[in-house]
């Protein structure tokens, strides 16, 4: 998954109020200090489009090199212009190939097909290391014929049996993105998008899919609401068998919609946990 | 239909096993052409470590070791969630029936043998597995008969009747809480024995014995003192993580013993031992730059500080031994893992180690100098990894060695040094972490724990925390910053004694009184920013932080043209741990 910017700073405003950029700092440090890191799958997601500034500007200040191998990965989480711009300028200056190989990775899934022109010529580096890179990237991320083209042309190419080896066993479909478009919030707390937001109350019982966040995890699944009086009770369906340990009644319910698709988020009151859910509008 | 293997949830260091994935079916499993790892092509190093300059070797001078193999064949096999049938013989120790088998481990003599500090450890290999995935040896017994026989491991019988693993119809599966480890054994518990038996890659087991006695004892340890005279035994289980039934197929099981005698006891010498390496640089990158003056002081200066850390700071007053050094170009193979995923250092450990010279083995830890090691599917470096909590003595396996993370700067380190003499305050932070990750990594490769993992739940239930089984570690809390847990040096400094999670003998006070007494001001953390001073109290024991096995990386702050930084030590009983591991020599 990759954020778009700005974009997604509609589709998840409560982020830019859920975490300051001292607290995104705060859980970059945790990971990068961690001797024995496992993210989620999608942390730099949950860390919202806020953290792109966090980055750039913890990459401006140095630090570790296993920090700056961090940020370079958290780059590629986002497809702003800038950071095409940071990337490819240190990818023409670097004489490390570690890092090299690791900002064409970045660069690659955060433009995708856009970024063709400048990772092309990486195919045939003598580091087997950037040009297996650059391969697995290009295979992962872009989608145009150009691209296809030129992977086969690599695969033929490349002589070093490992290298070929490895990028036939890397995946070829793109990660799924963000739907884009602008959201209305219906209710709930003050959101930038909300001066003129309506007010009154849809129908949101049913079933919503999303990531369900808490504390330490984030979690894909589905959401079903209902009512019990005057408050709404959510039940979690997770999409691998296991628990939530989160208190779901008495939940804060706040609605959004944009023009193809109806967004909830779901507060919990008494734990530390958030949903986001979606699903097509009637 | 396809059938889908049964896979372990990524398991890392310091992670305890707890969740297992797999499927359940019935059919047969496919088989699975294998082709065992070649050695590699290893040639002896350009760079000769400077003894002079990084401390002359170290040995305890008592110690021998010795070891021998066994290949049991035709063993029937389980899955994760299959019982394994059977149950005790009536003298209450043998496997019958089942699953479970027994191997004969032969007679010792406590004096000719092990002597006071001396110990046993079994490395077990599957073998002759030829379906898909493979078969992890799980150890389920061992036990001595000297006229009263001594069951060191006790496991339940749950396991027997309804398998180790409960697993769901969607294959999901979790520890079946009626197959424990029952009080009285050598492992503290379920997580414990799960440790030794799944290592994060490959199907080989290792277990140690003695691993507690009278005075490393928080579990109520079966051990007193050494190892005893008397025959030995111990029982096994082939647990498959086949997702297709394995009913009626068998495979072979390789034991290999490793007897240590230790003619002396512990803490009895001038050292307490010496640690042998094999230093193995990966790709042309780090060779060339081991073969240059700056690559090769900086592997002195590397080198120096393991030692120091090991032989001073940490207490332990252990040093390094000999110390060779191999080269693994890219024409022979070492390109592929010079810069590798984490899921691939089964490979290399396995390949690697195996191309040491094998009159080295049971003698010196592998260590890979690898250029990067890529977390799967992402794009940061792991500074480095040990290929188990309890390293296998043993080379060719996928567990045998440690590897870490060179950035390829191994020339850029350090640039205001000239000699490899060059003071610790002229070295760089990165550079200085990077000999605190070896000497960590080493500690979990001879068998050490981080002292607590950090909260997945709730930082204010104890219940949320595993902490290792030694009771002279301290107990850290982690605290909450928002939705998140944070587990780190201001959790533990501003936990006041006993409340959280309490402490343990012979600790005190807590970290915080502790450290503002040594101190005499309130200390400041780099980067944590909750204090005023920049004052670090690295001997300070009842602070977790402080502790070689501490799970993240340590505090450093250059001040006044010196370093003040978290310290690196051991506990008493972590220094005991050590001690019996046959590499400590």
């Amino acid at each position: 998954m990759k954020i778009a910017l700005p974009g997604l700073l509609l589709l998840f405003p409560f982020f830019a109020y859920a975490l300051t950029p001292s607290e995104i700092r705060e859980k970059i440090r945790e990971q990068v200090t961690d001797r024995h890191p496992t993210p989620p799958a999608d942390f730099w997601e949950s860390l919202g489009p806020e953290a792109l500034p966090v980055i750039r500007q913890m990459l401006s200040e140095g630090g570790s090199a296993v920090q700056r191998s961090w940020l370079i990965d958290g780059l590629g989480h986002f497809d702003d212009s800038s950071v095409a711009a940071i990337l490819e300028k240190e990818i023409k200056e670097s004489g490390n190939a570690v890092f090299q190989k690791k900002m064409l990775s970045s660069l690659i899934r955060s433009q995708g097909d856009a970024s063709y022109d400048f990772v092309e010529p990486y195919l045939a580096d003598a580091d087997p290391h950037v040009r297996l890179a650059v391969a697995k990237g290009m295979k992962e991320h872009m989608s145009s014929g150009k691209a296809s083209e030129r992977l086969l042309r690599f695969a033929d190419a490349e002589k070093e049996p490992w290298v070929k080896e490895e990028w036939a066993k890397s995946p070829a479909s793109p990660p799924p993105r963000m739907p884009g478009g602008r959201l209305i919030r219906l209710i709930g707390s003050p959101g930038p998008d909300s001066a003129k937001s309506e007010t009154k109350e849809e129908d949101l019982s049913g079933e919503w899919s999303g990531v369900l966040m808490t504390a330490g995890k984030t979690i894909r699944c589905r959401a079903v609401l209902s009512r019990k009086g005057t408050a709404w009770k959510a039940e979690f369906k997770l999409s691998k068998p296991g628990k939530v340990g989160i208190n779901t009644e008495n939940l804060e319910v706040i609605p959004f919609r944009s023009a193809r698709l109806r967004w909830i988020e779901l507060r919990s009151k008494k734990d530390d946990a958030v949903f986001l859910g979606k699903k097509e509008r009637n | 239909m396809k059938s889908i293997l049964c896979r372990q949830i990524p398991v890392l260091l310091g992670v305890l096993v707890s969740v297992v994935a797999c499927s359940q079916k019935s059919e047969e499993p496919p088989l699975v052409a294998r082709t065992e790892l070649a050695p590699a092509r290893l040639l002896p190093g350009g760079y000769v470590p400077d003894r002079a300059a990084i401390g002359v070797p170290v040995s305890k001078g008592t110690v021998t070791v010795t070891s021998s193999e066994q290949i049991l064949a035709g063993k029937p096999m389980v899955r994760f969630h299959d019982p394994w049938g059977g149950g005790l013989a009536a003298n209450g120790y043998e496997a019958t029936g089942g699953a479970e088998f027994t191997v004969d481990l032969g007679d010792f003599d406590a004096t000719t043998h092990f002597g006071p500090n001396g110990s046993m450890t079994l490395v077990a290999e599957t073998t002759g597995y030829v379906w898909q995935g493979g078969a992890y040896p799980v150890l389920t017994g061992f036990f001595v008969v000297n006229g009263t026989t001594v069951d060191y491991v006790k496991i339940s019988g749950g396991c027997r009747t309804q398998g180790m693993w409960s697993c769901n119809a969607s294959g999901v599966c979790s520890a079946n809480p009626n197959c424990t480890v029952q009080a009285g054994s050598a492992f503290g518990g379920r997580e414990d024995w799960d440790q030794h038996q799944f290592p994060p890659s490959g199907y080989v087991s290792t277990n140690l014995f003695p691993r507690c006695d009278s005075s490393v004892n928080s579990w109520n340890c079966p051990f007193t003192g050494g190892l005893v005279s008397g025959h030995y035994y111990a029982n096994y289980v082939l647990v498959s993580d086949s997702g297709a039934s394995v009913a009626g197929r068998t495979a072979g099981l390789k034991v290999t013993t490793v007897i240590k005698k230790d003619s002396a006891a512990r803490n009895s010498q001038a050292s307490n031992g010496g640690i042998g390496l094999n230093l193995i640089l990966v790709g042309d990158k780090n060779i060339q730059d081991s073969r240059t003056t700056a690559g090769a002081r900086n592997l002195d200066l590397l080198l120096k500080e393991l030692n120091r850390l090991f032989q001073s700071e940490s207490g332990a007053n252990v040093g390094l031994d000999e110390l060779n050094v191999y080269e693994w170009w890219n024409a022979d193979g070492g390109s592929r893992y010079s810069q590798l995923s984490l899921d691939a250092l089964g490979d290399l450990f396995d390949a690697g180690s195996k191309g040491v010279d094998s009159a080295d083995q049971l003698r010196k830890i592998n260590v890979f100098l690898v250029s990067d090691i890529v977390y799967p599917g992402a794009n940061f470096t792991i500074l480095g990894i040990s290929g188990a909590i309890l390293g296998p003595p043993l080379n060719g396996t996928p567990s045998s060695g440690l590897a870490f993370s060179t950035f390829d700067s191994l020339t850029y380190f350090n640039p205001s040094c000239v000699t490899s003499s060059c003071p610790r305050n002229s070295q760089n932070d990165d550079f200085l972490e990077m000999a605190g990750t070896i000497a960590h990594e080493l500690g979990h490769y001879l068998g050490l724990n981080h002292p607590t993992e950090k909260p997945s739940t709730s930082p204010n239930l104890a219940a949320s925390y595993t902490h290792d089984a030694l009771n002279d570690t301290p107990k850290a809390p982690a605290r909450t910053s928002g939705t998140t847990i944070l587990f780190d040096q201001k959790s533990v400094y501003f936990d006041p004694l006993g409340t959280g999670i309490g402490s343990e003998a012979p600790l005190t006070q807590s970290c915080f009184a502790a450290c503002n007494s040594v101190t005499g001001v309130t200390p400041y953390y780099q980067g944590l920013a909750f204090s005023k001073s920049d004052v670090f109290c690295p001997a300070v024991q009842e602070c977790q932080f402080n502790h070689v096995m501490w799970y993240t990386t340590k505090n450093r702050k250059f001040v006044a043209g010196g370093w003040r930084e978290d310290g690196n030590l051991f506990s008493s009983q972590s220094s005991a741990v050590i001690q019996w591991d046959p590499f400590l020599r």
